[in-house]
């Protein structure tokens, strides 16, 4: 059975106290061998950096499937959320406690935004 | 390929493209109500609990997933499978059932003893009985000491972090959140396919601004 488990990948998560614990209490939470977490808490002492460092760590992992990041969070590391273009590990960004999802900011939605360049149809 | 055929699949691209940001729309939708819902819930069981009774403080040294996302190639897109691993409760009840089964078999054994010679051939049945039973009992304790050896964290449910008896609102919380998780793979899914048409509309609008210029 835990060969079975070991098959599939991981979700991990980026945000505010309440987010993360919402998610670990849905089972997502994971302290590998090294003692590394799959999520992070963000809190207001958090430095831009650490975050961003968090995220392409994330994304360089195999074992990760799925990143969830709190919207006003990936706002603040949008240029590297941006520069991710792979279909995996596939990037959600959802709305956290105190700030409602805005689709105008997702980068997926913008990059289908993006098609439609009035150039194109001269 | 001739531009007509070009201008077709470049106009199936779209309507394909819009069903999907229809239905990435109405699951964000969802999803945004369970996420709303789960932050409720957790609020309301930090009233009950305290400010610090429900945070970070809490979470457990060690941890095991209880999901795992399983990732499939379907035309070129990632589809994104999850698969929920329901944490075993009873790994004490089990226990608990064995000692009984003991128990029971002891005390058969003490009422066989008394026998007397015409029950000595049921004495004989019945011990051997015990002894298939003793034999199960034993492999299953066998059984069961080596799956907590295998195992011994991935089976705690989260909701144990907070304590043994934790609030009903807690508790929805967390079915809230399991939900999020589902959907997150779905809406991952579907994120994955708007990708995949918008690369390919971009190849086939190329396609046919290079036609254009050939004819021109």
């Amino acid at each position: 059975m835990a060969r079975m488990m070991k098959a599939g990948k991981l979700i991990s998560v980026i945000g505010d106290e309440d987010t993360c614990t919402g998610f670990l209490l849905g089972g997502i939470g994971e302290m590998n061998k090294e003692r590394k977490p799959n999520f992070l808490v963000v809190e207001k002492d958090t430095s831009v950096s650490e975050i961003e460092e968090t995220f392409k760590s994330f994304v360089q992992r195999t074992d990760i499937a799925v990143i969830l990041i709190n919207q006003n969070i990936a706002e603040l590391i949008r240029h590297v959320i941006d520069a991710h273009t792979n279909p995996i590990p596939a990037v959600l960004e959802i709305p956290s406690k105190d700030h409602p999802y805005d689709a105008s900011k997702d980068s997926i939605l913008r990059r289908a935004k993006g098609m439609f360049n009035p150039d194109d149809f001269r | 390929m001739d531009i007509s055929t070009v201008c077709e699949r470049l106009d199936e691209l779209i309507v394909e493209l819009f069903d999907k940001l229809e239905a990435l729309t109405a699951a964000r939708k969802r999803m945004d109500d369970h996420l709303k819902q789960g932050y409720f819930n957790l609020a309301k069981a930090r009233y009950s609990l305290g400010v610090k009774g429900v945070g970070q403080i809490q979470y457990a040294a060690i941890m095991e997933p209880l999901v795992h996302v399983h990732v499939s190639e379907e035309d070129s897109c990632s589809k994104f499978n999850l698969d929920r691993i329901i944490p075993n409760k009873s790994s004490s009840g089990a226990a608990k059932k064995v000692s009984f089964d003991d128990q029971e078999s002891k005390v058969r054994r003490r009422h066989t003893g008394r026998g007397d010679e015409e029950n000595e051939e049921q004495r004989e049945g019945s011990d051997e009985e015990e002894d298939d039973e003793v034999a199960e009992l034993s492999s299953g304790v066998e059984d069961l000491e080596l799956h907590q050896v295998v195992d011994p964290h991935s089976l705690q449910d989260p909701l144990r972090w907070f304590g043994i008896l934790v609030p009903p609102c807690l508790r929805h919380g967390q079915h809230s959140f399991s939900q999020v998780i589902a959907m997150s793979c779905q809406v991952a899914s579907l994120q994955s396919q708007i990708d995949q048409l918008r690369l390919e509309y971009r190849q086939l609008l190329r396609q046919k601004q290079q036609l254009v210029q050939q004819s021109a």
